[in-house]
């Protein structure tokens, strides 16, 4: 049975049950309330970033859903990003940003875990300014407070 | 930008040490999530003294702090001031607990053990901490797992309820001199039990018989009972009182038994013909399913109960110092209380102020085995939350009178003897209720069609109203009743609630001072065309709580901008708007010069003028537009900074402006309610405006 979704610029998107259930939120929706031909209203996700949500969805929608070790276990997670998901992700930042703030509204796990897992990577290996420098972001610490956690963290640079 | 601290702490999960370090470096907002991720990733590798003393560093002044296992030993250690701890824990080294309990002061715990059988390793340190004030256990066991199979063993030696009540009634020993609130829920007590075990004898001969033979034999006999094709007899079956048989085997869990207990559990007609059916203890009914028909010795001994463990743990062996020592507790919130304490005496729990009750079933032979009892030893309850399960009002009439607050959430609908909650409560006069709440019942209807003569007192009230008739219902209700509320809070579910509630009619309408909405993100849409009835009906308002997305249209709403301009402009919410919110923010102030919209027009219908337009109150004559009134709001589910919802510069200042009285602004969820250009503006044109995240 197809489900419809409704976006925050209230565009529609019908979407198979089993799809629109890789989102926990939706799915414990569908299940308070029961099945329902109204349109499942998500007035934090446009259309635009929904429409990305639920291309992640179609093509994942046979994936064995994760344990509960798997997802909460730091220590399991690693860094790899399927090929799929790597070219899925190559969009500017802020739809970048949107389609991570998606994944934590809807709670789609898998989802969070690749834009998290890309937006890490970016970070990585990069000093401070360079991290500015590719995310846009304002240093707001003054020099002495910048000088001050530079030293508290020096020891941390030599290991 | 990337700022908001709940998808930074899910890409911290991603970094190295070093990575987290220059990450905590960046920006203010980074280096709050990023450096305790740090610190985190850092004392993992305890090989480096100078880590331990960088860490010491980091948290000496923390006062409450999230561990893990291996935080343990460096937060005795390096962090004396810890006053509350909360921890999840799935395995854990006595050894560190017992030294983390004798280095710290701590007053507050939240113990988590989802996922984890209780043990005496994690629990027995803490009967040497004596100064805990607030207490609080959940997840002792899978609350979705209700049974055990103990194999080989005297199941009343190992049944895990026994020893987890043992080592419960030590704990709350310990700190029954400073105990102020205990909080224990989801303990997996009060559901249905069985144990099954299997002989020495029936272990050996399973031991010797070849696999291959077993499966022969099960294969030539399957008609056979199940006591003879399994190795497993069941021992028991217990329940708390009052629970009624379910109609299948709730044990479908169990994983070899599972045929022998279902088995059984389809002779249970037959085992009451038989007999074969008696009450253990004095606590706990039973159905005795021996093998062969016959009783086995150990079932006729009492099994420790719940109650009796609590009653002992408060009691000590004085009761009178025992009441002394449970004087302190204030509040308790209990998922497992199901026995009957029958001797009545000893404690009286003087100070105990509210209870919740969660998940319980109390109704015995159709009366109620504990809440009246408890009301009864406690003669100063105040507050009582019921939620979730079946319990006995019967008897509650006389310990009801004190009751100044009763909450009744989530599914409470099965009341002994035969009398609906509605019933109930229409009939008893509760002289002292003001404040009430029904929230997620069914019969609601009943009680707006009879309304009970005590809710003319109530000045706070919680409703229901997830369907479209239970808001015709609310509608009758406070048509008819309720005249002095102050406060008026509705729930519903996501997608509930499309009927607009017009405060016109209702009684209270000029005494509401505090008014908690549908929280429906969907709802704005239908309470925007009469917003200004909504609220201008409602001159004493003073505070209102909304949703981030309501919040996003309150300024449409004080404007009389139609809803779809502001959709339009959500959609065109790109740098160049965030630039112009920076030019408000630099060029505009309260009252200051910039008032008149330019370009902006083009894609929005701002008004000209910074004043808001009169409220049409159309009844009521006193109805003095109270949404300019306000003194406070509180914004509920923020989740982004910066998101769709986000309010900017032109908005916030239309609300503020048109609220001069407005004293404080409160928002919870993850996110920020405004734009960065917004805050900043607030921050410089309103610095009296209280805005506070309230977790």
């Amino acid at each position: 049975m197809p489900i419809t979704l409704l976006s925050l610029d209230d565009v529609q998107f019908k979407v198979d049950k089993e799809v629109a259930e890789r989102s926990i939120l939706i799915k414990n929706m569908i299940e308070d309330v029961g099945e329902s031909d109204a349109p499942i209203p998500l007035p934090n996700v446009s259309s635009s970033v929904l429409k990305k949500v639920i291309e992640y969805c179609e093509h994942h929608r046979n994936d064995p859903v994760q344990t509960q070790d798997e997802t909460d276990d730091p220590r399991k997670r690693s860094n790899d990003i399927e090929e799929w998901d790597m070219k899925f992700m190559m969009v500017d930042q802020e739809m970048l940003f949107e389609i991570i703030l998606a994944a934590n509204y809807l709670d789609i796990k898998p989802l969070l875990d690749v834009g998290c897992k890309t937006v890490a990577n970016i970070i990585k290996g990069k000093t401070p300014e360079e991290i500015r420098k590719v995310f846009n972001i304002v240093n707001d610490f003054t020099p002495e407070e910048e000088a001050q956690i530079k030293k508290e963290n020096e020891w941390a640079e030599d290991r | 930008t990337f700022t908001s601290p709940v998808i930074l702490a899910h890409v911290a999960e991603y970094l190295g040490t070093q990575d987290l370090f220059k990450a905590a470096t960046v920006c203010r907002a980074w280096h709050e999530v990023f450096l305790q991720y740090a610190y985190r990733d850092a004392i993992y590798m305890r090989s480096n003294k100078q880590e331990f003393a960088a860490f010491g560093q980091y948290v000496r002044h923390l006062k409450t702090f999230t561990v893990s296992e291996g935080d343990l030993d460096l937060i005795g250690c390096r962090c004396p001031n810890i006053q509350t701890l909360k921890m999840e824990i799935e395995q854990v080294s006595p050894d560190a607990m017992r030294r983390l309990w004798q280095r710290l002061s701590l007053r507050g715990l939240d113990l988590s053990l989802l996922g984890t059988r209780l043990s005496q390793l994690v629990l027995a340190p803490l009967t040497s901490s004596s100064r805990l004030t607030t207490l609080s256990l959940s997840g002792l066991y899978k609350y979705t797992q209700p049974s055990y199979a103990h194999r080989g063993r005297d199941p009343h030696l190992n049944s895990p309820s026994k020893w987890s009540s043992h080592l419960l009634l030590r704990v709350l020993r310990a700190c029954a001199s400073t105990l102020v609130q205990l909080r224990l829920e989801r303990m997996c007590i009060g559901e249905y039990t069985v144990e099954v075990y299997r002989t020495k004898k029936q272990q050996q001969q399973t031991q010797q018989q070849p696999q291959q033979q077993r499966q022969q034999q099960q294969h030539q006999q399957p008609s056979s009972s199940a006591t003879e094709s399994s190795p497993y007899k069941v021992h028991y079956i217990s329940a708390p009182r009052g629970l009624p048989w379910p109609e299948k085997s709730p044990w479908w869990r169990l994983p070899s038994s599972q045929s022998a207990i279902n088995k059984i559990w389809n002779r249970k007609d037959a085992i009451h013909q038989h007999g074969e059916y008696r009450t253990i203890g004095e606590n706990r009914w039973a159905v005795v399913a021996d093998v062969q028909g016959r009783e086995t010795p150990d079932c006729s001994r009492p099994r420790p109960t719940n109650q009796a463990w609590l009653r002992e743990t408060l009691t000590d062996e004085s009761p009178e110092e025992a009441a002394l020592k449970a004087a302190q507790l204030q509040s308790v919130t209990c998922s497992f209380l199901n026995d009957h304490d029958d001797d009545g005496q000893g404690v009286v729990w003087e100070k105990l102020r509210e209870v919740h009750l969660k998940d319980v079933v109390e109704v015995w032979q159709n009366r109620s085995v504990l809440l009246a009892p408890l009301l009864q030893r406690s003669p100063n309850v105040q507050s009582l939350r019921l939620e979730s399960s079946i319990y006995g009002l019967d008897n509650l009439q006389d310990h009801c009178q004190r009751l100044k607050s009763f909450f009744v959430d989530g599914g409470v609908n099965c009341l002994y003897p035969g009398a609906s909650l509605g019933s109930f409560l229409i009939s008893h006069p509760l002289p002292d209720i003001r404040s009430f709440s029904y929230v997620n019942v069914d019969n609601a209807t009943f009680i707006t069609q009879h309304p009970p003569q005590w809710m003319e007192r109530l000045e706070e009230l919680t409703w229901w109203v997830p369907r479209d008739y239970q808001q015709k219902s609310l509608q009758v209700l406070l048509a008819s009743s309720c005249p002095r509320l102050l406060k008026l809070s509705l729930v519903s579910l996501p997608w509930g609630g499309c009927h607009t509630p017009d405060p016109r009619r209702w009684r209270c309408r000029s005494t509401l001072e505090e008014w908690e909405g549908v929280v429906v993100p969907g709802w704005s849409t239908y309470i925007a065309a009469t917003v200004h009835e909504v609220y201008g009906a409602m001159p004493r308002l003073r505070r209102i709580r909304i949703s981030q997305h309501q919040f996003r249209f309150f300024y449409a709403w004080l404007y009389g901008i139609h809803l779809n301009e502001i959709a339009k402009d959500s959609k065109t919410v790109d740098d160049a708007d965030e630039d112009e919110d920076d030019k408000d923010c630099q060029q505009t102030s309260l009252g200051g010069a910039k008032d008149t919209p330019s370009s902006e027009t083009t894609r929005i219908a701002v008004p000209a003028t910074a004043t808001p337009p009169p409220l049409q109150i159309t009844e009521g004559e006193e109805g003095n537009a109270s949404v300019y009134q306000l003194l406070q709001i509180k914004v509920v589910e923020v989740v982004a900074e910066k998101y769709q919802c986000a309010i900017r510069v032109r908005e916030l200042r239309g609300i503020v402006q048109a609220m001069p009285n407005l004293e404080a602004l409160f928002y919870t969820g993850s996110g920020s309610p405004f734009t960065k250009a917004a805050w900043e503006w607030v921050r410089r044109a309103r610095p009296d405006l209280r805005i506070e995240h309230q977790p």
